[in-house]
Parts: C-alpha cells; structure tokens; sequence
C-alpha cells in the first residue's frame, strides 16, 4: 500500500484522493470518475485502500495497515489538497482499528475535501430489550460493543475527529443528496456543507459511447433477433435486487420483449461446494416455469374441463398455461459488465429495469447513470430513486415494489415515450467535475486566507 | 547457472507436467536437473519405506544441493510425505540444507494452507475456567499445529537464508507477502504450453478437428469440457445447458475418474453415474408423451391446444436423451488437451467453489486465445484480473445462462493469441528473474 501516481502534471496543483482503488467496489470506480475528470487541472496521486491489508485481524498484517497509513500521513502536506472518499469500515475490522488510524490522518491533514458515501446516526435509544435481542442474535460481545459505542458514541467520536479540521477551517464536506446534506449540516454541525447527485461517466467515454452502444445493440440484433424489445436489468443478483419481479412480468408481455439480466453474484456470498446460489436457482427456475406438472393434469383436464374434479372455464385453464410455461428462451442471463460495458448496455437496451426492494440507501448509481445517458427507466418507488426523481421530475416510470403486473404496464408505457438524449440533464458527470473544482478551489482559498488571519 | 527442481516427475500430476513445461522453456537459459519425488516411497507410512525415503532427502540435502546454485521446490506439502510428521521432517531437512549451503531457495506454491483461526493467549487463559486445559492447548498448537510449523518454516528459510517465494494468484502473492510476512514474494498466472508448442497446435488443428468429426458428426459446434470427473467440476451444469442450446451444439467430455477416487468392487463411480443419468433424460416423463400422442388431442378448441402443444415441446426438449449430443471422450496427456482445446469451438470450466488457489487448465484455453466460459469461483475471478476481457463468466450451477453465454460467444470471432499478457513466454522471463537474484 504506497501512493501511486494517477496522472503526473507538473506545476499544477497536487491533489491527493484517499480510497479504494482499482477493485470491483462503487467507491473505486467512483474515485476513476474524478480521477478521469480532474487529471487535465491537477497533478493526482492516490492512497488506494487495500482493503486486505485493512481489515484483517491477523497482528502483523494490521501492522503493516498502520504503518502504511503512518507514511502516507508523513506526505500529506506535500498537496494542495486530499480528496477523502469516506466509508468508515473500509478503514479497519474494528472499531479502535478505525478510530486509531484515522485520528492519525485528520491530525496531519490539511486541506480536506471530504466526501460522504454513508451517512452515519448514533443507535437510537439503547433499551435494555434491544441488548438483549443482540447478545441473543450476534453473541455477547456484539452487544458490548454496541453498548460502548452508544455510550462513547463511536460515530460522534469519527466526527468530531473530522470537526477539528474544520475548526481550522480547512475542511469541505461533501453529501450526495439534500438529505445527507442537511443531516450533516444541522445534526453534524459542519460549517461547509455541499451536494451534488453522484454521476459514473467518466471524461473520456463521451465520445465511444454513443458509437459503442450502437455496435452493442446491432450484435444483440444480430443474435436475438431485429424486432425485439430488449429491457435490461442491473446489479448484484442478491434477494433485495428483486431480479425476480422482473422475470414474472415477463409472463405478462408479448413473446418479442426479452430481459437481459446483468450482474452476477456477489464474490462475498459464493460458498464452498454449494453447487448453486440459492437465489440464482429460484431466478432459473421461475423462468423455466412448471411443464411437468402441467402434464399431469393437463390430458384429461382439456377433455373434461375440469381439474382434479373442480370445473373450471376454458380462460382459466389458459392462464395456468400462461403462468407455468417456460420462458426462458425470454430471459437472459449477460455477465457481469465492468463500468464501461455497463453504461454501453444502458445505452443499447430500450428500458433499463430497476425493481430493488428498499435497503435504507440514500443515493443509486445506477438510476443517476441511466438518467445521465437518457435511457428509459423503470424503477420501484423504493427510496434512492423517489430522490432522484425529486431532483429531475418525470423521467422515472415507476411501479411499487414486487408487483409484477404494474411493471409489465409501466414496461408498456415507458416504451410510448421516446428516449432522452444522452448528457441532456441540467446535471451530470460535467457539472459533477465543476462542482469538485469549485469545492477544491474554494477549500485552497478558504484554508489560506486562515492561515493569514493566524499569522497577522 | 545450475538450476535444480525438486518435483514430481514424469508421472500424470499436475505438477510433474508443469515442471516438464519449465523445463523446456528453460533449458537454453540454465543447466537444468530435476531430483523426483517417487510417490510410491515418499508417500508410505510403513516405517522402512519411510526409512528409505529419509534417506533420499537425506542425499538430496547432503551431496546433490551443494553442486547447484538454485533449488526450486515444487512445493505441493503431500508430495513429499503422507503424515505431517514426515511432510514437516522432509522439509525442514530441505530448508536447512539450502541455509546450511547458501543456496538460493524458490518456493512455487501450488497449495495456500489457509491458517486456522488462533485465540490469543489471553483468552486462552481466561478460558481457564471453563477448561482446564485451554493453556496447554494454546501452547500445544502454536508448537505443532501443522500450518503453523510450516509457515515458520518458511519465515526461518526467509530470515535466514536466500527465498524467493512464487504464487500464482495476486491473492495469494497477497497473502504470502502480508499474512505470513515473506520478504520477496512474485506472482505470475500458471501456463502449461511447452514451449514450440503453441506452433505445433496451429498446425495440427486440422487433424483434431477431424477426430471431433467422426466422434460428433460433422458441421456441429464443439463444446468441450475437460478434466478429471469429480463432484467439484459441475459437469453437469454443461449437460443441462445442452438442453437450451439448438441441435447442432454437441458436447465432448474429455476427463476421466482420479485414480484416488477408485473403490474395490464398485461398478460404476456415482459422479459418473449421475452425469449418464442426466444423458439419459427423463424415460417416464418420454413415455407420457408418448402416451398422449397415441391417444391425441381431439376434444379441445384450437387456443387450447396450441398452448397444450408448446407445453408439450418443452417437456419433451427438457427430458429427452442427449445421447446423441453429448460425448464421453478419454482423458488426453497434455499435448493432447492441448490439442483439443486448440481445436474446440467453446471450452468451459464449471467448476463449483472449492478454495482451490490457482487453475492451470483455465489459463490453457485463455492462453490460446479460445472462447473461453469459466464458472464464477474465486480462482477463475483472480484469472479475470491477470486476462482481462478475454473470457466470459456464468454463475456456478447456471446452466441457463452457460447456455445463453455459449450461443453468444459462438456467434462472435475468437479472441485469438494477439496482444496476450501473460504466455509461457512470459512465464520463462519470470522465472528467470526470479532464479538470477543477488
């Protein structure tokens, strides 16, 4: 774990960018999107994060965690300013781990731009019930630590650290919707508070991209077919990415509409000789439907319109049909895409599908990046995307989590509509990069004009 | 320089063939020596076998190493005894004899023993209480647990000595070089192309390709799986996937059981069996349909019927035999896999997760620029990083997807061998960097 160059400018000014750094993590590729935008201003190194190194429990290796972040500490004044991707776990395994190395960072740091993935609160009340149930579910020392921190405030703790910078008044704090803003700026109590939408298109795709997706979206026809609808879907297949919403509605389109499902599983919940994701396999076999047991009524049921002895009409016995025939010709499973494959996807498909359950997030990359190059979009009316659709109203089709049948409408009704042109939003990844500028120029200036206030 | 490996050799293991390959590719740059590692004798408990084997270590440490200026160890634990005693004793005895000499020592890991999770000596001692002999268990396992031995074996050698340590994954470079606090630590991604191999295939493709003709028939796509046929390697995920793809994709299987799976008396290995059965397809499911297409549809209205006859067609696809379409083969020496993967349309590797740490088949078919589809494991993942965007994923145990992902790939050029990272060319380059050291 050593500084690395990212782009060298000499005489420009030199900024630093602490995160993680060419991993498969959104804080990572977010951290290539600044880098891709800001590398014509300024000379970027970047501290990666390795996160091998961090979180391990092992003595010797958090060791070496610690004295790599004591070097890195020993340069920081070398810049003019550091860019701080903050997400706290990624700074240790535990809670002392993390407090420790990052007072360590904030005591030498001048001139932060830090940038807020995650939003954090005190637990609430600390009930007595509340322990309990957590000694009982995690074990007795998950419970001692919640106790502490709810006494000591781990937290407040991390933030009051990043506080004394801004008394120095060299801190910027950045959120990424005007709810985290508001959190960090009325609860918190920092003194420069911004926000911007998070964006992922990076300087130098705006040109390929629109080219790509076309040579993208001209194989698929080759393959699939001319007169097909392709809607595609994103993410980890996880239980609350709810790909399975999407794979039922299918059932309730016409035969030219095919799902294309990108994304695979999460290389933390792959286990050792399980010979299918649990989750994986309800997906297959949802869209393989039941034939067999279709066979074993079906014979006598047609000529008897009847099934195990209920009479039933010729419309019902059709939507058995309907409901238990495969449709897996129709559902397709596409790797998982690396950033740019992915927006090349969003590019060439006619409706991006987003059904997530809800999870407490604040912001989706996804639906931002979708929106940024002017695809159709379906989502649930789950949180993050009712955020975004309050900061560009009307773009978003949306159906409520896990109904099937008001998807496969709003699919219908997002394709009457014509698509947007790419980069049209008032914001996006090139008033994404002025904002950083401004928030780094701004920082530079701020934390001189203290220090000339110290000095006179 | 005098360059000898210590290895398996010339018998059916992976590492004997990956020090053959070495040895090719190194045999212009260093004066090349191999001491084997006789199976039979080193791995045999009796006490005069184990006796003997001593001996040869013994010999090995004493009159071979100091005539030589590199020792590799193909270091695979199990080569080089059946207990952990005698793996430990054999060993340390090698490691000593290097220090003793002053001789530069690389390790090429083909196994990461991942440690076992260790309490710390407080809590052993607060542990008093409940038991009586936390203490002395702590203090028994930090002196003879097995990978602890090991790896302060290798710490010794590395304090003491001259090692060089070589991994195959960036993973386990990671490992090796944090964890166990090795001071020079490499990595580069396993290759088994010999060298003037990859000129050979090119030519002979034709000839391979003629074979899979008289196997499979002709005009078809060649789908091969290969490797030794063990519950691990998912198989079957391939055979189901057959049943999406269209008539003309047939499946070669080339592999074989493990002679260590061998039971006395048993007829058919279950592994094996299951996969016929999967060939077979669903017998009653096919008389059924049969039976309703004797007895006929005659009494129901024509949008009835035709949904009655797509469920049929489906049931009929998903349960009849593939016996025409899938293809036991044999299980090929290495030239030969290589020769049938030069010569396939798609390979696919559908393995299931195991902890393996590094595949040397996979690479093969990257290597020669095939279209290659590997099942999602960790292992395949870190050849992601080494050779990125040339080969295709599918979740393990997909089979829906494996299929969708082979009609894709199939239906696109091969990537060929232009501008590859990483080749056995390389592999030469790097272990002569890593021998000519100091």
């Amino acid at each position: 774990m050593e500084i690395v160059c990212a782009s060298a400018k000499p005489d420009a000014k030199r900024v630093l960018i602490v995160s993680t750094y060419k991993t498969r993590c959104g804080m990572a590729s977010h951290a290539e999107v600044l880098i891709s935008h800001l590398k014509d201003l300024y000379a970027l190194d970047v501290f990666p994060l390795d996160q091998f190194v961090l979180r391990s429990r092992d003595k010797r290796v958090n060791d070496a965690g610690n004295k790599a972040i004591k070097r890195m500490c020993a340069k920081l004044r070398d810049y003019d300013a550091v860019i701080l991707q903050w997400e706290p776990e990624f700074w240790g395994a535990s809670h002392k781990q993390i407090l420790k190395r990052v007072k360590m960072f904030t005591q030498n740091v001048s001139r932060l731009i830090f940038v807020n993935h995650t939003v954090m609160s005190e637990p609430a009340i600390l009930s007595f019930n509340a322990v309990r149930s957590i000694a009982g579910e995690y074990g007795v020392s998950s419970a001692v630590t919640y106790v502490r921190d709810a006494i000591r405030g781990f937290h407040s703790r991390l933030y009051n650290l990043f506080k004394a910078v801004d008394r120095r008044r060299e801190l910027t704090v950045i959120a990424h919707t005007r709810r985290d803003r508001r959190f960090l700026e009325m609860v918190v109590g920092f003194s420069d508070v911004r926000d911007h939408p998070l964006f992922h298109i990076r300087h130098e795709w705006r040109d390929a991209i629109e080219r790509d997706a076309k040579a993208a979206r001209r194989e698929m026809e080759s393959i699939y077919g001319k007169d097909v609808v392709f809607i595609a879907t994103f993410g980890f297949l996880t239980d609350h990415k709810s790909i399975d919403t999407a794979v039922t509605a299918m059932r309730y389109l016409p035969k030219n509409y095919k799902l294309l499902i990108y994304g695979g599983v999460h290389p933390n919940t792959i286990k050792e000789r399980e010979p299918v994701n649990p989750y994986v396999k309800s997906l297959t076999s949802s869209a393989r439907g039941d034939v067999a047991s279709l066979m074993k009524f079906a014979p006598t049921s047609l000529r008897s319109g009847s099934i195990q002895g209920t009479p039933v009409t010729n419309e019902a016995i059709k939507n058995i049909f309907l409901s238990n025939l495969p449709v897996d010709d129709r559902v397709i499973f596409m790797s998982s895409p690396d950033d740019y494959e992915f927006a090349v996807a969003i590019g060439a498909c006619d409706v991006a599908v987003l059904p997530y359950l809800e999870i407490g997030q604040s912001a989706s990359g996804p639906a931002s990046q979708v929106l940024e190059l002017g695809a159709r979009l379906v989502s649930t009316t789950a949180r993050p995307f009712s955020e975004i659709d309050r900061i560009f109203p009307n773009r978003i089709s949306m159906f409520d989590i896990g109904n099937y049948m008001q998807l496969a409408v709003a699919i219908k009704n997002a394709l009457t509509k014509p698509k947007h042109a790419p980069f049209s939003l008032e914001k996006g990844s090139w008033t994404q990069r002025d904002f950083y500028v401004a928030a780094i120029e701004d920082n530079i200036a701020k934390a001189s004009g203290a220090r000339r206030e110290a000095a006179e | 320089m005098k360059v000898l490996f210590v290895s398996t050799y010339k018998i059916r293991c992976g590492i004997a063939s990956f020090t053959d390959t070495l040895e090719t590719l190194l045999a212009t740059v260093f004066e090349l020596d191999v001491f084997a590692l006789d199976q039979f004798v080193m791995r045999n408990a009796s006490p005069n076998v184990s006796r003997a084997a001593d001996l040869a270590i013994k010999k090995l440490c004493d009159e071979i190493i100091p005539n030589f200026d590199v020792i590799n160890l193909q270091w695979e634990p199990g080569l080089l005894g059946l207990t952990h005693r005698q793996i430990l004793r054999r060993t340390r005895m090698i490691f000593a004899a290097c220090i003793r000499h002053n001789k530069h020592l690389v390790v090429t890991a083909h196994t990461v023993l991942f440690q076992p999770e260790k309490q710390g000596f407080l809590s052993a001692v607060l542990a008093l209480r409940k038991d009586r002999n936390s203490v002395f268990n702590y203090i028994r396992q930090y002196l003879t647990n097995y990978v602890e031995v090991t790896y302060r074996l290798l710490r010794w050698v590395d304090r003491k000595g001259r090692m060089t340590l070589i991994a195959h994954t960036p993973r386990d470079r990671r490992y090796f070089q944090y964890v166990i606090g090795l001071s020079r630590v490499m990595d580069h991604p396993l290759s088994y192309m010999r060298a003037g191999w990859v000129e050979q295939l090119v030519k002979e493709n034709r000839v391979k390709r003629q074979e899979f003709e008289t196997i499979a028939g002709k005009d078809k796509k060649y789908v091969v799986v290969y490797g030794f046929l063990t519950d691990y390697k998912g198989v079957e995920t391939v055979i189901q996937a057959m049943r999406f793809l269209p008539d003309e994709y047939v499946l070669l299987i080339y592999g074989a059981v493990h002679h260590a799976n061998f039971r006395k008396f048993q007829k058919v290995n279950p592994y094996v069996a299951k996969l016929m059965e999967q060939v077979a397809g669903d017998r009653e499911a096919q008389e059924r349909i049969a039976k309703i297409g004797r007895t006929g549809l005659r009494e129901t209205d024509a949008e009835q019927r035709e949904l009655f006859l797509e469920a049929l067609s489906h049931l009929h696809e998903s349960t009849k035999p593939l016996t025409d379409r899938v293809f036991f083969v044999e299980a090929p020496d290495d030239f030969n896999l290589a020769r049938v993967v030069s010569a396939a349309d798609v390979c696919v590797l559908p393995h299931i997760e195991v902890g393996q740490s590094a595949s040397g088949v996979a690479s093969q078919a990257i290597e020669l620029g095939k279209r290659t589809l590997l099942s999602r494991t960790r292992t395949f993942s870190e050849l992601g990083d080494y050779f990125p965007d040339r080969m295709e994923f599918f979740e393990i145990g997909n089979a829906l997807q494996l299929s969708q992902g082979v009609f894709r790939l199939t239906n696109k050029d091969e990537i060929g061998m232009q501008g590859m990272p990483y080749t056995n060319m390389t592999q030469a380059q790097f272990y002569k960097e890593a021998f000519q050291w100091r």
